[in-house]
């Protein structure tokens, strides 16, 4: 099990960090992962798409991806663009 | 208002997200409505930085406006100009969000949520230029609780 905290925000000059350490350790094979959102306030299309794309490898490959400690204000953010259908996400 | 002219670049993000914190800040916004303009100016900026120009240079050119909007509120306007290819950014269809992670496209949410976060949006091709408008209305905080909010 591999835990990731994100930042403050996630937005165009730093989620592009996130991917890269996301697809980091996907692609070392972990299959497991948890992302702590404690400190997560912001969050823009390209970190979504940063979630997105690990989450479709995580399925692919039979693994969970918890999505824990989110605060409302990024839950409304998941829940407006439909991924909080598609993401496992603990407030 | 408020103006600046940046090159359309993601180098420039950071500097055009500043700018409108800071003004919105002081304008007595809440965090919440700080965030969601925040969200939809920063994918507006990375739509045009990204592809309005193509392979080539140019510039972005936005205002910053704000006006009262009855007692407690206020408005904020923000205008981005830019001469790229003529593009409606709001004309694209939005997402389906009932389709499973495996065929959910990835272009496409940005702008979805500048039209759920803003309470109005304009596109005009005038003179050579898009001219992409946003404004929404918010509750102006008392000192006290912007410091909160903070």
């Amino acid at each position: 099990m591999t835990e990731i905290r994100t930042e403050k925000k996630i937005d165009g000059m730093t989620a592009p960090k996130l991917d890269a350490r996301l697809k980091e350790v996907l692609g070392a094979g972990e299959t497991e992962l948890t992302i702590d959102m404690e400190e997560t306030t912001y969050i823009s299309s390209v970190g979504l798409r940063a979630f997105v794309s690990a989450q479709k490898k995580i399925n692919k490959a039979g693994g969970s991806m918890v999505l824990i400690h989110v605060k409302p204000c990024i839950l409304e953010i998941f829940e407006v663009t439909g991924f909080a259908g598609v993401l496992t996400i603990e407030s | 208002m408020r103006s600046a002219a940046v090159e359309a670049s993601m180098e420039h993000l950071n500097r055009v997200m500043s700018v409108t914190e800071e003004i919105l800040e002081q304008a007595g916004c809440g965090e919440d409505d700080r965030r969601l303009i925040g969200i939809s100016v920063e994918e507006l900026f990375t739509n045009i930085a990204s592809y309005a120009y193509g392979e080539s240079k140019g510039k972005v050119w936005l205002t910053w406006d704000i006006r009262r909007a009855g007692e407690d509120r206020k408005e904020a306007v923000i205008r981005f100009q830019d001469e790229g290819f003529p593009y409606d950014p709001f004309e694209r269809e939005d997402p389906d969000l009932n389709l499973p992670v495996e065929k959910r496209p990835v272009g496409g949410l940005g702008i979805f949520m500048v039209k759920q976060f803003m309470d109005d949006i304009g596109y005009e091709y005038k003179e050579g230029r898009n001219v992409t408008v946003i404004r929404k209305t918010f509750a102006v905080m008392k000192d006290e609780e912007a410091g909160r909010n903070v």
